[in-house]
Order: C-alpha cells, then sequence, then structure tokens
C-alpha cells in the first residue's frame, strides 16, 4: 500500500466516526467469536463460590455457639468439637480451591482464546487487502513443492501465497533470532 | 493489547507463572515473580474494549480501502 494511499484512507476512517459501516467477513467472525466467548464466561458457576460462602458461615455460627456453650460449662467436649470443624474446614476449602482452579482455568483460556480470535481477524484481513492489491506479494515467500502440488487450482495457489504472506507479515516472521523480529502485536 | 498478548504468551509458555521481563514491564500491577498470573473478569472487560476501538478502527479502515479500490480505475 502507498503512504499516499494509506493516509487518505486513514484521514477517510477517522472523519467517519459511525458506529455503522460495511463490515468485513473477518471482523463478522470475530464478532461472532467473541460472542462465544462472552457466552462461555457467563457460565462460570459462581453459585457455587455463593454455596461455600454459606458454608463458611454457617460453620462459623456454630463455632461461636459451641464456644459459648463450653464457656458456659454446657458442653465440655471440646476436642470433639475442633475435631468437627477441621473436618468440615477441610471440606469447604478443598472445595474453593477447586472452584477457584477452574475459574483461572478458565479466566487463562478464554485469554488465549481472544488472542487467537484477534489474530485470525488480522490474518483474513490482510488477506483481503493482497487480494485487492496483489503488488502487495512481491515480499512473499515462494511457495514450497509440496504446497504447489497439494492445492487443486490455480486460485487455491493464490489463496495459499496470500495466506503465506499474511501469517508472514502478521507474525512478523523475519529468521528467528533476528534483534529486529517483533511480534505481531508489538508491530500493530 | 500488548499487556494481553504478554499474558497470553506467559499462560501458554509458561504455564502463567510470572518471570523477571513480565515483572519489569507491568510493575505498577504489584505483582511477584513465581506467582501465578491472574486473569479477572475486569482486567478481561478491559482488554476486550480495547480491542473492539482497536478493530473498529482497523475494519473500518479496510473497508474504506476496499471502496476505495473498487471505485478507483
Amino acid at each position: 500500500m502507498r503512504k499516499e494511499e494509506y493516509e487518505k484512507t486513514m484521514a477517510k476512517t477517522k472523519d467517519d466516526q459511525s458506529t455503522v459501516w460495511t463490515k468485513t467477513d473477518a471482523y463478522m467472525n470475530f464478532e461472532n467469536n467473541l460472542d462465544h466467548i462472552m457466552r462461555m464466561l457467563k457460565m462460570i458457576p459462581t453459585a457455587d463460590a455463593q454455596k461455600h460462602v454459606v458454608s463458611l458461615k454457617r460453620l462459623s455460627k456454630r463455632i461461636f455457639r459451641n464456644a459459648k456453650r463450653v464457656r458456659k460449662g454446657v458442653h465440655t467436649d471440646l476436642d470433639r468439637t475442633l475435631s468437627d470443624v477441621t473436618v468440615e474446614l477441610t471440606e469447604i476449602s478443598a472445595k474453593i480451591n477447586e472452584f477457584v482452579a477452574l475459574h483461572n482455568l478458565l479466566w487463562d483460556w478464554t485469554s488465549v482464546m481472544l488472542v487467537a480470535f484477534v489474530e485470525a481477524y488480522m490474518e483474513e484481513g490482510l488477506e483481503y487487502i493482497a487480494t485487492k492489491n496483489p503488488g502487495l506479494l512481491k515480499n512473499a515467500d515462494p511457495l514450497s513443492f509440496e504446497s504447489i502440488f497439494e492445492v487443486d487450482s490455480l486460485a487455491d495457489l493464490k489463496d495459499e501465497i496470500r495466506r503465506q504472506w499474511a501469517r508472514k507479515t502478521l507474525r512478523g516472521a523475519g529468521e528467528v533470532g533476528n534483534p529486529s523480529r517483533q511480534t505481531g502485536c508489538s508491530r500493530l | 493489547m500488548q499487556h494481553l498478548w504478554d499474558t497470553r504468551n506467559l499462560i501458554v509458555h509458561a504455564q502463567g507463572i510470572i518471570d523477571r521481563s513480565y515483572l519489569k514491564k507491568y510493575k505498577n500491577l504489584n505483582l511477584k515473580t513465581g506467582e501465578r498470573v491472574r486473569v479477572a473478569s475486569k482486567l478481561f472487560a478491559w482488554w476486550v474494549e480495547g480491542l473492539k476501538d482497536f478493530l473498529k478502527l482497523t475494519d473500518q479502515f479496510l473497508s474504506n480501502y476496499f471502496r476505495n479500490k473498487e471505485t478507483s480505475p
């Protein structure tokens, strides 16, 4: 893309602050994927956490009640009370640990998925740009012998060249170990 | 966005354990080396909002770019 072409398009984009635009297929894919993530996050079993809090409150009430009875001399088997409380606390704490682990796992995985979806969007966007402006592909890597024989048509071959170029452009390919190599995100 | 990418890399490549370079980059977040990185709903929502803004602008740009290409000779 020429510099003037980029600047002209960017100026037009910045002027146009509307929220409605002709969304690309790549963007619609991203929105759809984001919807799935959000739906999944709503499934996080927060009710379980509530249940554990209720159990803890109930246990704490029991401890106070028993302590009162021990002080009054009504209840003297302190060892047994302590042992019951310890068992119950261990059970509750195991359930809480399990809940926290599941919670962390879901948040971790959704973050990983979010990055994958953004990268997919950027890759598709670059492929579209290359379709409209094939001159960009002059820096594309040559296809391997295997890739050429795997495709069924010339159109598939063009798609493959665009896909590889987009991937390389996004990930900032270049030689691994080259200090100027940057991650896709920092280049964006 | 960089924070999301760095956190993702930590999760995928380092079991989510905070290393020195992550700590140095995000020292204002009050983290400790060796601890597990924590993604919470507030942080996630902040990432999503940032990404939406960025992708909206990018997609508007692409849309305008395609339109220019179609109308220009």
